[in-house]
């Protein structure tokens, strides 16, 4: 398997770190639907607070990667929601968090509502294991 | 009305179009691929300059034209070009602009069919971005 980000001469610095593209050579596909930021019971957690919230939310992703012996390096594309364009910063700060140098392509989006009236984050991924 | 899978020539080796039988409903239709050796996945493209800033605001042509520009930008970096995308998820940030969206795009994937889902949202990353598009492209 091999993973080689893109980035076009031409191409600016991205405003928030991420990669413009990402090619893959081999490997098998992990397709991760929608994580809300709910605990093991199901129950949302850190209402009206996006930092708590997107720390589930990445715990969550962490967990389902684990569990297929991935980790974030291994995540090549997330889309992620959010109901204020506000919360787009701390998502990041959480997000870097996670990915340290090894950035996915990433679609930000804006909805009116997410899956709760609770939910502030939610997030899908594609990532690429052995 | 022509059908997408009505390309002959055009096709490339690893991408099928599949079609219903019953139907000349253009829209109606699937991507198969098979034996691809690699794949692309492309950020949200949005219409950004070289220098970050965001091109033709509120002309939703004007950021059309840098978005698809930017698209061929990403791919033709990773050794792709259009004709190997298989699924582009559009986001549309005014409703008005779909039907200008769909005539842009269909001039561009007229005989390469690419499986697209269009959608209107509240926002994007800036408040003059009025559209992104993001997908997958592969080659055999």
């Amino acid at each position: 398997m091999e993973v080689i980000r893109i980035k076009p001469k031409h191409f600016p610095e991205p405003v928030a770190p991420f990669s413009y593209g990402i090619k893959v050579r081999g490997g098998d596909f992990l397709f991760i639907p929608h994580q809300t930021p709910v605990d093991s019971r199901g129950e949302i957690v850190g209402k009206g607070d996006i930092l708590r919230q997107a720390t589930q939310v990445y715990e969550n992703l962490k967990a389902i990667l684990s569990e297929m012996s991935a980790t974030f390096e291994n995540v090549v594309k997330i889309t992620w929601y959010l109901t204020t364009r506000e919360n787009w910063k701390p998502v990041v700060e959480v997000r870097n968090k996670y990915f340290k140098d090894t950035w996915p392509a990433a679609t930000f989006v804006l909805l009116d509502r997410l899956s709760s009236k609770d939910v502030l984050v939610e997030l899908n991924a594609m990532a690429v294991i052995q | 009305m022509e059908k997408p899978g009505e390309m002959g020539s055009e096709r490339v080796t690893n991408k099928e179009i599949v079609l219903p039988q019953d139907t000349n409903e253009a829209s109606i239709f699937g991507i198969r691929v098979s034996q691809a050796r690699e794949w692309l996945f492309i950020a949200g493209t949005v219409p950004r300059g070289t220098n970050n800033s965001v091109v033709g605001k509120k002309d939703i042509r004007k950021q059309m034209t840098q978005v698809f520009d930017n698209l061929r930008g990403i791919l033709h970096e990773g050794g792709f070009t259009m004709n190997d995308l298989i699924q582009l998820n559009v986001y549309l940030t005014d409703e008005s602009h779909r039907p200008a969206y769909f005539e842009f795009s269909k001039k561009i994937f007229l005989n390469n069919p690419v499986a697209q889902t269009v959608l209107v949202v509240r926002g994007l990353n800036n408040p003059d971005v009025l559209i992104e598009i993001d997908g997958i492209a592969c080659i055999a």
